[in-house]
């Protein structure tokens, strides 16, 4: 006969819970120190239930209430704050930035070479950074597409469609980095740079010569966040994580089917203060609870 | 959770409160408040932060109001508003535990890493029960917390903590099986997951 194994915490905590069948019931039953630990699970459980915490006092909860009703809510608070602190250098960047976009934009939709366009891609899309000379390389395949003046573009020239600013935005594209099985995972992709993951989603509008099949594969991949949610968590973030600022870079993927905002913050190291370093936070979109939090 | 009297008054109360009904929102708040303090206390283990857990929470709940959407009960919705609070104020306690990473690997840090100190540790007078479960990693001891002291079930857990049902059970049961081990004057026995020093 087979003895079967011991049993576990795990078996003996459905029993607790009133959750274990007849099969572990008996089992139970067959084992004395099975029954002494159950005993021990039962008593500590007791203990925790009984052990009241005490209740607030009334100007406690009063205070408690009349704090929580009279916060005022922060999402546009953020985003003003945020803005405020751009420096001068950012903003002429940005503007640069726009204006050579816009230009290779023109350039792309008027050329009739396809082959010459391609080639801008591969050239840009080898090089530059992803949050830039990425949008603007998937701009030139859209533009050798389809007319350059249909391209939906955001602050950075980037295409509505995989590089999101969200309504309300002018400063910072969010990228949406594509759906993982597990929050490992999506560390993995984003190890590097935001970007890197942006690059590889698979969801990414490829040119195959197909229109349509670009825009709606496009499609399904584009459920972008709210910018009400995108701000709640970036300051929820900045608190929690101590940030002096807001995020540089956003994004948003799925994780196991699960809506997640993803924020990169520059920061010091934490193990080398002189060291400046970004610090990677994804969070659920509904709760901003914590997905994996991980400094480059 | 919740001391209204019915479901369907609750559902009111709610649909005022995300209406703006500034009394709305104070009554749910005041109806809600005692439990969410509770599982704060419990969760953080010492009174100031349990107090300013609550008070995340409170805020959280009427910043959160718009965003209910009445697919879970309002209170396991409030459960899992003031969880959140609560892990956010030990991870605030913790002040960024981000040491020790290999260059460029993108390793993850687990902010609830029970090997790290715990500051709430060094508060006396906690009784026996506080003083055990301020040994158990913050996981562990909010899935304890929501099935023996809230009494929520585990899809409800699961709901709470987004978490699967078979996690929920895995963490309790773990949780319970070193609280018992605390309880009876031992160190728990080793998960795989390593306790403080007391």
């Amino acid at each position: 006969m087979t003895e079967l194994p011991p049993l576990s915490d795990d078996d003996l905590s459905l029993a607790l819970d009133g959750e274990a069948d007849a099969a572990l019931l008996a089992r139970i039953d067959a084992r004395p120190e099975a029954q002494a630990r159950l005993a021990e699970l039962r008593a500590a459980q007791e203990l925790l239930g009984s052990a009241s915490v005490p209740a607030l006092d009334d100007d406690a909860v009063d205070q408690l209430v009349a704090t929580a009703v009279d916060t005022p809510v922060p999402p546009e608070h953020g985003r003003s704050r945020g803005q405020r602190h751009a420096a001068p250098w950012i903003v002429a960047a940005a503007v640069i930035l726009l204006m050579a976009v816009g230009l290779s934009l023109v350039w792309a939709g008027r050329s009739d070479d396809q082959d010459q366009a391609s080639a801008s891609l591969t050239s840009q899309d080898s090089t530059a950074e992803p949050s830039a000379g990425k949008a603007a390389a998937d701009s030139s395949f859209s533009g050798a597409g389809t007319a350059a003046s249909e391209v939906d573009t955001g602050a950075h020239g980037a295409p509505t469609t995989t590089v999101t600013t969200v309504t309300g935005t002018a400063a910072v594209p969010v990228l949406y980095l594509g759906s993982y099985p597990t929050a490992a995972d999506l560390r993995t992709a984003t190890a590097t740079s935001l970007g890197d993951a942006w690059k590889r989603s698979d969801t990414r509008l490829q040119y195959d010569g197909d229109d349509e099949e670009s825009t709606d594969r496009t499609n399904r991949s584009a459920n972008p966040p709210a910018q009400a949610a995108i701000d709640r968590c970036a300051d929820q973030l900045r608190v929690t994580l101590s940030m002096k600022a807001g995020p540089i870079q956003t994004g948003y993927a799925t994780v196991d089917g699960k809506d997640v905002l993803v924020y990169e913050f520059a920061t010091a190291s934490a193990r080398d203060a002189d060291r400046e370093t970004t610090l990677v936070a994804a969070v659920g979109a509904d709760a901003c609870d914590e997905v994996v939090i991980f400094e480059r | 959770m919740s001391n209204v009297t019915s479901l369907d008054d609750e559902q009111r109360l709610v649909a005022s409160a995300r209406a703006g009904d500034r009394r709305a929102i104070e009554r749910l708040l005041r109806i809600h408040q005692p439990q969410i303090h509770a599982v704060c206390r419990r969760i953080t283990g010492n009174d100031a932060d349990a107090l300013d857990a609550t008070q995340e929470a409170l805020i959280a709940v009427v910043r959160g109001l718009p965003r209910f959407d009445g697919r879970a009960k309002f209170s396991t919705w409030a459960y899992r508003v003031a969880t959140n609070a609560c892990l956010d104020e030990l991870r605030r306690r913790k002040r960024r535990p981000l040491v020790g990473l290999p260059e460029q690997d993108g390793t993850a840090v687990d902010l609830a890493d029970p090997s790290l100190p715990d500051p709430g540790e060094t508060v006396g007078d906690r009784d026996e029960v506080d003083a055990a479960l301020a040994q158990l990693a913050p996981d562990f001891r909010a899935a304890v917390v929501l099935r023996d002291i809230c009494q929520l079930d585990y899809a409800e857990i699961a709901e709470v903590l987004e978490i699967p049902a078979g996690t929920v059970r895995s963490r309790i049961a773990r949780g319970r099986g070193q609280l018992a081990d605390l309880l009876r004057g031992n160190q728990p026995a080793s998960d795989g997951r390593p306790t403080p020093t007391p």
